[in-house]
């Protein structure tokens, strides 16, 4: 799982204990505040392979500054918090900053709890599988 | 223009504004969280998110509260709402096969790889009024989280995150009875929100118009063609819903995807008749795609009819005709222009008095002549 992928789906607290993490050992500082935007959501349609629009999204995006490298976070949502975060971890792990070594263990943490999680949700819903009796007569 | 400009009424309107609250707030109920919105109301937050043309639960269920629950009315605070917005990029191109499937079916095949999965539905409950959410409260709801935690479901169930939900239609299309069209992908997408549709219209226009439309709108065209104004007969090959993860191009490092989270979205793909280009050509089955923003499953299914409708050659029933269609979709076009008629129409209507008052006159003189 790409660390992206944790800072938008992982839980909020741990994000902050991996930004605290950071900030507590190297310089940091916020670049641009988080700031609503949105995106245009692509798609390509299978059955003809034609792109088209699909409808916006919501976001919060942020640049911070980690130890003189640049980081971008964003993320879907109001979530002006998990755009820093997303920032300051983005930082370090997209440029193997020094800190790399010490963010890897926590993200793979999180990522194992999404998995977990989905995996979870996903066995519930595996119990409404179905198999329809075509009647007889 | 049908109506003119008028001033005033300031005050009059201010007052209506306070008395709109008033009537809101006057039973002391509790306040209606954000929140619960979300969570409680979660189709009605899908279609106002998907008729605003905004993924945004929060502020869907925001705008469902100022509008006290009218889903046009919150769909037009949505699109107003999102041209305040800027945008940053677009994502890349939704990558359906890692979508997390919460729901799949298929009407045309009773076994399909992977397996029909019901998920969430209300289709097989019975239409009657449940009492017993009168007097739900937080120890209910409660109960009923502890018994579905502790039935062991989330142990005993099989993960589905590595099953390979193979497309029906991709098994139609080994067996040679569907054609997909392949190579257009580097095709340019039209843009409805920047450029005003032309038809006939591309088909990237088509569907982002019907993505985004109101769900009562593209049901009704749909359903005139399922009765019969049109003889498609559409079988749902499969529906899906689930969640799938949205990328962006990360803006310092080139060819990276950034992760920005999961859209919720409702997948229809239908066969329909099968037909050939020219009479002496092999047929095949023709085909449907619709899509839209979170759990709507008339809208999806409607717009893979109305996709395969409007394909026709020719327009020989309304479904068929694009313009028609898609002229009169839109939920905030149409009940904007349905509103407009309450606004001041005094002039053009003092015209349409006098014309008939001179009409009647004219009458009445060729009638009174005649009789001499």
């Amino acid at each position: 799982m790409h660390y992206s992928q944790v800072i938008a789906e992982g839980r909020i607290e741990k994000l902050r204990d991996i930004a605290d993490t950071i900030v507590n050992h190297v310089p940091c500082r916020i670049i641009s505040n988080p700031s609503p935007g949105m995106v245009m959501v692509k798609h390509t349609d299978p059955l003809e392979k034609t792109p088209f629009y699909l409808g916006e999204a919501f976001v919060t995006q942020c640049e911070a500054e980690v130890d003189g490298c640049m980081g971008y976070g964003c993320v879907l949502g109001d979530e002006p918090e998990r755009a820093v975060f997303g920032a300051i971890i983005d930082a370090v792990l997209g440029n193997k900053n020094r800190m790399a070594p010490s963010v890897n263990p926590m993200i793979e943490e999180e990522a194992r709890f999404i998995k977990d999680q989905w995996t979870r949700e996903s066995r519930q819903i595996s119990k409404t599988k179905v198999n329809f009796d075509v009647k007889k007569g | 223009m049908g109506y003119v400009a008028v001033q005033g009424g300031v005050t009059a309107i201010e007052n209506s504004e306070q008395l709109a609250d008033y009537i809101r707030l006057k039973g002391k109920s509790a306040p209606i969280r954000i929140r619960q919105i979300q969570d409680q109301l979660r189709l009605l937050v899908d279609r106002v998110m998907g008729e605003g043309g905004l993924y945004s639960p929060l502020h869907a269920a925001l705008a469902i509260k100022q509008s006290e629950g009218d889903p046009l009315e919150a769909s037009f605070y949505i699109r107003a709402y999102r041209s305040t917005l800027c945008r940053v990029c677009d994502t890349y191109p939704l990558e359906m096969e890692e979508m997390r499937v919460v729901r799949r079916i298929s009407s045309a095949f009773k076994d399909i790889p992977g397996g029909q999965i019901l998920g969430y539905t209300s289709d097989y409950r019975q239409r009657m009024l449940d009492f017993s959410l009168m007097d739900e409260d937080e120890s209910k709801m409660e109960e009923i989280l502890e018994k579905y935690d502790a039935d062991g479901s989330a142990e005993a169930g099989e993960d589905l995150s590595g099953v390979n939900f193979k497309k029906v239609v991709e098994i139609l299309r080994e067996q040679d009875l569907v054609r997909l069209v392949e190579g257009k992908e580097t095709e340019p997408a039209a843009d409805i929100t920047k450029e005003s549709i032309n038809f006939p219209a591309h088909r990237s226009a088509r569907l982002q118009t019907m993505a985004r439309s109101e769900t009562g709108g593209i049901l009704a065209m749909a359903y005139s063609s399922m009765r019969g104004y049109g003889s498609i007969h559409p079988t749902i090959a499969e529906l899906r819903v689930g969640f799938v993860p949205a990328t962006i191009p990360h803006p310092y490092r080139k060819n990276e995807n950034y992760h920005i989270g999961s859209i919720q979205v409702t997948e229809t793909e239908i066969v329909a008749k099968f037909g050939a280009d020219h009479a002496d050509e092999k047929p095949y089955f023709t085909l449907g795609y619709g899509i839209c923003f979170g759990s709507n499953e008339v809208k999806s299914i409607s717009m893979a009819v109305l996709d395969r409708t409007m394909k026709a050659t020719e327009a020989k029933s309304p479904a068929e005709d694009q313009e028609f269609v898609l002229m009169h979709i839109d939920g905030i076009e149409s009940s904007g222009f349905c509103a407009h008629f309450k606004l001041p129409h005094y002039i053009t209507f003092q015209s349409d008095l006098s014309n008939l008052r001179k009409t009647q006159e004219h009458k009445e003189q060729t009638k009174t002549g005649k009789e001499r």
